[in-house]
């Protein structure tokens, strides 16, 4: 009676112990970065509804129009490769945002700056179909945003 | 499997652009492969930290909607002539890629 009980306790040990040794071989390589900043927030990046994300990102800062400019293209031949330039001059800009309003996941990325980065951003994304693309930037008690609507072609989540 | 990281900076009126470019597949893990109808599974850069003498300038968090072979520029000030920078990525998998370069 005793001994199934007492090797499946055994097994059920190892098998932990070996789950903790890979988490931690998981978490090293994020370590070593020595970054400043939290971890990838991997609940915003799955998140689907965009009210949600702009409440985890900004929290209760008022959000105005402009004060920035986003380039890019009214229409994108490939949805796969779609260029965008994220230019502000607001002061001490903290966070630039961009989200795709029409993405499966709508965060496509999050950029922190330090005191000695300007304002500026350039990156190509993918993007799903036609969508409402929209840049954000946080500072210390305001978020600045401004839309572009680009229309898609050639779906692009394939690329 | 080893991916390429490239980076570049030119200085122009005391701001230095730095142009990465990292050979990475970045599949979403959403697309079914047209040869063996099984799901890609993800495989995207999760961080990129640009760093100036080792202390982070910008730390870009990326999600799947970041294009294949990912090319990003970032504009800094304040840097001089012989500046270490550096650029440090993490993926998904946990492989991790490394570029660095001087302010010419």
């Amino acid at each position: 009676m005793n001994l199934p009980r007492r090797t499946f306790l055994k097994q059920a040990l190892s098998g932990s112990a070996l789950a903790v040794v890979a988490g931690a071989g998981l978490l090293r390589p994020g370590q070593a970065l020595a970054r400043t900043w939290p971890v990838w927030p991997q609940a915003i990046f799955h998140q689907k509804k965009m009210p949600v994300v702009l409440h985890e990102l900004f929290g209760h800062r008022p959000i105005v129009h402009g004060g920035l400019h986003l380039h890019a293209p009214l229409e994108a031949e490939n949805g796969a490769v779609v260029p965008m330039v994220l230019e502000t001059k607001v002061p001490h800009p903290e966070k630039l945002v961009l989200i795709v309003d029409k993405n499966p996941f709508p965060l496509a990325t999050i950029v922190h700056l330090s005191p000695d980065a300007l304002g500026f951003f350039n990156v190509r994304i993918k993007m799903g179909k036609t969508s409402p693309v929209r840049a954000y930037v946080a500072t210390k008690d305001r978020v600045h945003t401004v839309t572009r609507k680009v229309k898609v072609t050639i779906g692009g989540c394939g690329g | 499997m080893h991916i390429a990281t490239k980076m570049k900076t030119r200085t122009q009126q005391g701001i230095t652009e730095v142009l990465v470019l990292v050979n990475h597949p970045m599949d979403t893990g959403l697309v079914r492969s047209k040869v063996t109808h099984k799901i890609i599974p993800a495989h995207f850069i999760k961080t990129l930290t640009i760093a100036v003498n080792h202390k982070p300038a910008v730390i870009t968090d990326m999600g799947i909607a970041i294009s294949k072979d990912p090319l990003i520029a970032v504009k800094l000030t304040h840097t001089k002539k012989g500046d270490l920078v550096t650029v440090d990525w993490i993926d998904n998998e946990g492989m991790t890629g490394h570029a660095q370069t001087h302010v010419s």
